[in-house]
């Protein structure tokens, strides 16, 4: 649960607020649990929930633009960008720490708008019709947020699939 | 026929980063009109329905060959794919278990405890 809130909220403080949280709803709602997911998927889902209102409750940071990270394409409509990649495995680029530590860091330097549904949907699992009722957004604003952040953050690792971070 | 079809375009297409202004313009003309065919902007703005499965099988198909004989889309969708995984196995790949601090764990059975004698 823990390991989770630090993921959404980046703040040791706010995730150890959010667990606490997040526990005493448990408790105090655990007749509710009627047993039809695990209580793990049921206590996962509480903690999300209340990482979410840590983050609605958080001042709105002025979100940097994006625009430089998004593809960029020619006057003839081509994507601007390499046409080859290092060939190096997913298990291989993730054995380096520094390509890991990029990877956490390029995440967490996405607005959190962005990085909310990042972390929702790509590694917490929940599929985007979930994504987007927790979120109170439409299914259509979840997958345009995913993919600008899916985007963003592959832009983000270029110099990775290039072969370029030791 | 979808191989030979590719490897027209790859020669068309392959070695785009060579090909003069006239070529290139012929080529994005091509694209944009011929049916059955989508420019790079359409491809960018069709992958997060590709991988959300969204497509029908002739959109599916259109964007697949697309894929097949443009590099730079190729490598985009590839390296658009590997940064989910990466994303992915980043923070699950955790051998060990995260150990709650101790002082959350008395901070929540405080609460708790305090909330029992509210209640009564």
């Amino acid at each position: 649960m823990l390991a989770v809130a630090r993921r959404l909220l980046r703040d040791e403080e706010d995730a150890r607020d959010c667990v606490q949280d997040a526990l005493l709803h448990a408790l105090q709602n655990i007749a509710s649990f009627e047993g039809r997911a695990s209580l793990k998927t049921w206590l996962h889902r509480i903690v999300v929930n209340c990482a979410l209102m840590h983050l609605r409750k958080r001042e709105s940071q002025a979100e940097q633009s994006l625009d430089e990270l998004m593809p960029k394409f020619d006057q003839d409509g081509y994507l601007i960008g390499p046409t080859r990649m290092a060939e190096t495995s997913i298990d291989d680029l993730l054995e380096r720490s520094n390509v890991r530590r990029l990877v956490q860091c390029s995440i967490d330097r996405l607005p959190d708008s962005l990085r909310t549904v990042l972390l929702l949907r790509d590694i917490e699992g929940y599929d985007t019709e979930e994504v987007a009722e927790m979120l109170d957004i439409s299914a259509g604003a979840a997958k345009v947020r995913l993919h600008r952040a899916r985007t963003a953050l592959r832009k983000m690792l270029e110099p990775v699939f290039q072969g370029q971070v030791p | 026929m979808k191989t030979l079809l590719i490897r027209i375009f790859r020669w068309m297409f392959g070695d785009h980063e060579r090909a003069g202004p006239t070529k290139r313009k012929l080529e994005a003309l091509f694209l944009r009109h011929f049916p059955g065919q989508i420019t790079c902007g359409e491809f960018e703005r069709f992958i997060i329905e590709y991988c959300e499965g969204g497509l029908t099988e002739r959109q599916r198909r259109i964007f697949e060959f697309h894929m097949g004989f443009c590099p730079m889309c190729r490598v985009h969708f590839e390296s658009y794919r590997k940064t989910i995984l990466m994303g992915r196995r980043v923070f699950t790949d955790t051998s060990e278990p995260v150990q709650a601090p101790q002082e959350l764990i008395n901070a929540v059975l405080a609460a708790r405890t305090g909330g029992g004698k509210h209640d009564a």
